[in-house]
Parts: C-alpha cells; structure tokens; sequence
C-alpha cells in the first residue's frame, strides 16, 4: 500500500449542514484504471472536486505519492495530478491547436519548450484522441462531445502520472465514448492511473480493472467489476429499471435500460 | 497566411499608424506646427536639451513640448491603462463585454471627486483631485474585495452583486454632497466627470506615470495565467494555477489601472469594454497578443478620440469623454445587431 499513487484515508465533506462526503477511503496503484460508479446525486464529482484540491475537504487525509494535497504548491500537484471537470465553458474562441497548448503549462515551469515542439506534441495527443481534423477550429464553435475531447487531449499533454476524470464519456457519442476509453486504457498500460467517474455501467465494467460504487457520500462495494455490478447492487442503487445479464462472448456483466 | 507573419504586419500597421497619429497631434491646433518642424524641435532637444531646442525652434519648443506633448503623453497613459484593465478584467470575468467599471472604481473615483469639489481642497490646489479621486477608486475596490470574499469562495458574482451594491451607495452619498454643494461646485463636478485631456502639465502625469508603466509590466507577465483562467476555473486549477492569488493580483492590477487613469483624465467611458473587445476579433484571443496590441490601440484611439475633439467644433473643445462615450455607444449598438445575426459576442 506504502507505494500507492493516491491514498484517501477517512475523507469528508460537509457543505453547509450537508454532509456530502463521508469516511471516503481507497487507494490506487500506478498502471490502475479505476472507475466510481453510482447515481445521480450519489457524491461522484464532489468526490473529484476534493481529490483535485479544488474543493477543500473538511475531514480526512488525502496523499499523493506519500504528500498530502492541502501541502503541495499548485504546481507541484498539477504536476502529479490532472483534472478534467465535467463541465468546461471556455471563455474565449482559442483555436484547438491553443487550447490543448495550454495543458503544457506545467513542464514550462521546469523548462521552456519551442513552439514548434509543443505544435508537434499537440499534434501527436489530437491524434491520439481522433480529432486531429479539429486542430484550427475554434473551441467554442465545437460541439459538446467535440469539446470534451479537445480537453481530454489537453489532459493527456499535461503528462500527470495520475489523471481524473469526472463523466469524460458524458456527451460523446459511442465511438468516441470508446475511443476515449481505450486511450485511457493504454495509457494505463504504459504506468499512469486514472479514477474514472463513468455512468454508463458498461463501459465501466469493459474499461476498469477496479470499480468503486459509491452512494449519497459513502463507498458501499469496492472491487473487480463483476464483484461490484451484482443484481442485487444495481438493483438497490437503479431500482427494477434496468436489467442485468451476462454477454455471451465476454462473460462481462451487461447492464440495460429496461421497458416495464 | 501563416499566424506569425500576420502578426508582423499587425504590428508594424499599429505602430505606424500610432507615429502618424502621434506627429499629427501635436501638429495640428490653433497654432499649426509644421510636422518638419516638430522633427527638428525632437532633434536638437536630444542633442542639446531643451536651451538648444528653445533657441532653433522657439514657437514650436513653447507650444509642443509645454502644451500638446504633456497631453498627448496623458492621452497615451490613459488610454493605455483603460484598454490593459479592459483585458484584464475581461480575462479575470471571463467575459468579453466586462469592463473595469463593474469593479466599483468608477463610483469609488466619482464620490472622491465631489468630496475634493465641496471640502475647497480641490481649490486650494487641482492636484488634489486626482489624489481624491484615487483613493476613492481603491478604497471602493477593497471594500467591495473584503466583502465578496468574506468567505472562502471568492466568487466573480458576489464581486459584481457587491460591486453594483456598493455603487449604489456611493452614488446616493454622491447625489447628497452634490444638493448641499454650489452652483459652481455642481458645474466643476459636472465638467470633471465628463472626463478630458485639456491642460494637462507634466507634473500632473509625475505620479500616476511610473506607477501605470510597473503595473502594466506587471500585467504584461500574466497573460499565461489569463489564458489558462479563459478554460474555467477548474480546469485553471487543475493545469496547476493558484486561482485565489491570480484572481487577486489581476483585481489589484485593472483597479490600480483604471485608477491611475481616471486621475489623469478623468471617467472616460467605454474604451476598457471597446478596444479589448475590437481587439480580439483581430488578433484572436491569446493574451500574449490581446494585452499588448490592447495596449497599443487604447493609445491610438484615445489619441485620435481627443484630435477629433480638438479639430470638430475648432477653434472650441469638444471633451474626450463625449467623444468615446458616443462612439462607444454606437459600437455596442453595432455589436448588439452583430449578436442577434451570428449568436455571439466574441
């Protein structure tokens, strides 16, 4: 556990009176895609908003690589660790080629790069996402799905050992939704984590090695996909509006929206 | 055409176009002063000071370098500073219709102006308006500060509600000095806040100067804090910027601007909202080039606003106030119609 990339130990949040998150604990390992899973409302991306550092915690310990997130510079913890929010409204009509230069922000701290090297490293993660066709286009003359990608992109430039993401796949549509999923995948093959906020329990039981289902602020399973997306789990969180069954090549759990 | 050779040619058109403008001020008035002449008055005072240039250009040494040059410094350091806090602020907001007014200063300058008008102190010496005028800018701008972000967050909508509460308050207190003041504190009020250039000294422009020229600098070197700020603030964050120090320094530096140019020139609307806005159509949204050639056209529009003010009405004044407040008018009337055909502002 000592060698674990991000350790939260007994996080809490409360807004107001509210308690939104409570005794959060879960650690992930270098090369991990997790994923947190659950309904709306269920804490999910309040949960991202502490891990980034954006949101102050109230209670509880957050560590990356062994240092805890309220002491790290901005820069030291942009450097360890990216974030992409669910919703991003950029203000002002950057060509793609600029929005996902920004994301190099961090290495020209250390060192400065040549535009010439940062256009051909933006090239390279435009390509990787697919959207290399986008790249003198304005962002916000993009749609939705094309935006989040863009960002993505800009995420992946950033280099950070551990990436997170709330609802990445939110506005896409399936292929892109795939596409993105099988990048994050790989990079994790290559040695970088990722926790994945994911609505659709497919493509989390496909993607993830590891699932992490949380419910109005509480961690209630924790584990491989299939010991997480039992029937009698997804029933408790999605009611009998969906339906769970196996797939005939894969085995994977298959969850459904289901007409009653 | 590739990006960085249009920029070139962007550059050298404004700075053409700024050293034209520039030799026609101080050329053209009552007395005309041949452009040849102003040339030569430039040539014998770097080489020999001003005993030199008094002694081969005597008319022009009198009326260029007493009269118009003070005022067109005025010109450039206040259109300058208005269009760099215009950027700033937009960039800060997030919006490309802010303007630094939303900040409080203008209300803040305002009421400080009426007290320096119906205390005398404004009479017993005129160098304590822009001082007046000063500290009610910053003062208004921390209060409004201290206030919005009483709590941690300090969000841009409780610094525009507290803005707009706050200008509410300095405008009542303004409206009752002014019913207790004179009739001919009520008209120097009036000719004040019309904003202009007129009979500026060099020792008027003494403080405000230096203090425009480090802020700027200043400014100059967060344009990479203002981009990452355009993408939302979390996603800011996450690429590694200190949102609360940024949001801070970049109040500070479009307040202290705006300041310094309400103290040289008096409220001259319109010109922090217009020029960024105008100027990123052109240049595009970067800040490396949105603050610098913001800066640059400030200068050039508020130095051609004041020689159309000099040449309409001639041999008589039209201040520099009305002028960009009508043509900032018509501006935002032609944005408007723009947004209701495209469905954008930017």
């Amino acid at each position: 556990m000592s060698s674990a990339l991000l350790i939260v130990s007994k996080l809490g949040y409360n807004a107001g009176e509210k308690t939104l998150l409570s005794d959060i604990s879960l650690s992930i390992q270098a090369g991990e895609l997790v994923g947190i899973i659950g309904p709306n409302g269920a804490g999910k991306s309040t949960l991202m908003k502490c891990l980034s550092g954006f949101q102050k915690y109230n209670r509880g310990e957050v560590l990356i690589k062994g240092l805890s997130l309220t002491k790290l510079s901005d820069i030291d913890r942009a450097r360890d660790l990216s974030y992409l929010p669910q919703y991003s409204e950029t203000a002002f009509p950057f060509s793609v080629m600029e929005t996902v230069g920004f994301g190099f922000h961090v290495q020209q701290q250390t060192q400065p790069m040549s535009a010439k090297a940062i256009a051909a490293k933006t090239i390279e993660a435009l390509t990787l996402v697919g959207i290399d066709h986008l790249k003198d286009r304005s962002i916000t003359a993009l749609s939705g799905g094309e935006k989040q990608l863009v960002h993505f992109a800009r995420l992946l430039v950033q280099g950070a050992p551990l990436m997170l993401l709330d609802e990445p796949t939110a506005s896409l549509d399936i292929g892109h939704e795939s596409q993105l999923m099988n990048v994050l995948y790989q990079q994790c093959q290559q040695g970088k984590s990722a926790l994945v906020a994911i609505h659709n329990l497919n493509t989390a039981a496909e993607f993830c090695d590891r699932l992490i289902l949380v419910e109005q602020g509480q961690i209630i399973a924790e584990g491989k996909p299939s010991d997480v997306l039992t029937k009698a789990n997804i029933h408790r969180l999605y009611q009998d509006f969906v339906i769970v069954s196996q797939h005939a090549e894969t085995g994977n759990t298959i969850v459904s929206p289901y007409r009653k | 055409m590739p990006f960085y050779r249009l920029t070139a040619v962007q550059t050298l058109f404004s700075v053409l176009l700024f050293c034209g403008l520039f030799l026609l001020y101080l050329s053209f008035g009552a007395i005309h002063i041949p452009i040849s002449d102003i040339l030569a008055l430039f040539k014998a005072y770097f080489v020999g000071g001003s005993e030199l240039a008094l002694t081969e250009q005597p008319l022009a040494s009198a009326v260029v370098l007493h009269i118009r040059l003070p005022r067109a410094c005025a010109a450039i350091l206040a259109g300058g500073s208005l269009a760099l806090a215009g950027a700033c602020t937009q960039g800060l907001f997030r919006n490309p219709l802010a303007s630094p007014d939303v900040l409080g200063v203008s209300a803040g300058s305002s009421f400080g102006a009426v007290l320096a008008i119906v205390t005398g102190f404004s009479f017993m010496n005129p160098m304590w308006l822009p001082i007046f005028t000063t500290v009610g800018a910053l003062a208004a701008a921390a209060v409004i500060y201290l206030l919005a972000s009483r709590h941690a967050s300090t969000q841009i909508l409780f610094l525009i509600l507290t803005g707009l509460a706050l200008s509410s308050l300095l405008g009542g207190a303004r409206m009752g000095l002014l019913l207790m003041a004179q009739q001919y504190e009520m008209s120097q009020f009036v000719f004040w806040a019309m904003g202009g250039l007129d009979g500026r000294t060099w020792s008027q422009l003494m403080w405000p100067a230096p203090i425009i020229v480090v802020v700027s600098a200043l400014l100059l070197r967060e344009c990479r804090a203002l981009n990452l700020l355009a993408l939302g603030e979390e996603n800011a964050h996450g690429m590694g910027l200190n949102i609360k120090k940024t949001r801070l320094k970049l109040l500070m530096f479009s307040t202290l601007l705006t300041a310094m140019s309400i103290a040289v020139a008096g409220p001259i609307g319109f010109i922090g909202l217009m020029v960024p806005h105008l100027v990123r159509l052109i240049v595009g949204p970067t800040h490396e080039k949105l603050l610098p050639f913001s800066a640059l056209f400030g200068v050039i529009f508020l130095l051609a606003c004041d020689l159309l003010g000099r040449w309409i009405i001639a041999p008589n004044e039209l201040k520099v106030g009305i002028i960009t407040s009508f043509i900032g008018g018509c501006y935002f009337i032609a944005l408007i119609i723009r947004f209701q055909r495209k469905g954008s502002f930017v």
